[in-house]
């Protein structure tokens, strides 16, 4: 009889936790989004370099760009527990806010930006980017019940 | 007087402003935002002072300096999203800790 109350209270603190768990859940490190957002970083600072020229010779090039941060943003959107990254993504390639996007933005506005104030951009972009990196690498490998067979 | 003056006196001006701003009857919640709040300001101050020499040289125009400001702030609220994320990370992980503590209990227990 004790036993068997002792295996019930057991019971219910493991389907506590568990319960509690599935609150903090967080999606699973990617590769193909580590990979992505590493690619995406190379080629926006790439391009930014470009924009003290004629924002005309390079819309082929923003276009393809801002295609794949909306492809990458969708990717992102369908992940369960995945709100963090998202946020993150639409907040660099929002044309209204100051990052990627609202850079973008900018040129196609003016034409051409000075040189100076495309280097300061790159260094907002690029920290940006590094952080999207730094939070995707940070999140765990496995699944929890891989954890558990594991263990 | 000089930027770094300036700027410190702003930096002091400006935390305890917020703090008083919100009232806390937690001590220590207080003390970790202020924390919080030097480190944003602290990490402007390098890039504040470099763009302010660029605006004075005229190699940004005003325009450029506002949306250069903005985009720290967009930055800020990047950098929160990453602190919220490694702590909810850190949590999950402690209770897995716990439920495998657990899981192993309960395999190894005679009933």
């Amino acid at each position: 009889m004790k036993n068997q109350i002792l295996k019930i209270i057991f019971l219910t603190i493991t389907l506590l936790i568990v319960n509690s768990c599935s609150l903090l859940k967080t999606a699973l490190y990617d590769q193909y989004t580590y990979e992505n957002v590493t690619s995406l970083k190379v080629e926006s600072l790439h391009l930014m370099s470009s924009a003290n020229s004629p924002f005309s010779d390079f819309k082929n090039e923003v276009d393809k760009l801002k295609i794949d941060l909306e492809k990458l943003s969708e990717y992102e959107k369908n992940k369960s527990n995945n709100e963090i990254t998202y946020e993150m993504i639409n907040l660099i390639k929002n044309a209204d806010k100051n990052l990627l996007g609202g850079f973008l933005k900018r040129w196609e506005d003016k034409n051409k930006l000075s040189e100076s104030f495309i280097e300061e951009s790159k260094y907002q972009v690029q920290e940006a980017f590094d952080l999207l990196i730094k939070y995707e690498l940070n999140k765990d490998k496995d699944s929890i019940s891989n954890y558990i067979k594991q263990n | 007087m000089d930027f770094e003056t300036n700027y410190d006196k702003l930096l002091a001006s400006l935390t305890s402003l917020i703090l008083n701003e919100i009232s806390f009857e937690n001590q220590k919640l207080k003390a970790e935002l202020k924390k919080e709040i030097e480190f944003i300001l602290n990490n402007l101050k390098a890039k504040l002072k470099k763009w302010t020499v660029l605006l004075s040289t005229k190699k940004i125009d005003l325009d450029e300096f506002k949306w250069l400001i903005n985009s720290q702030k967009d930055l800020v609220f990047i950098h929160s999203l990453y602190q919220v994320g490694l702590t909810k990370n850190k949590i999950g992980r402690i209770k897995r800790d716990i439920m495998h503590r657990i899981f192993y209990d309960l395999s190894k227990f005679k009933y």
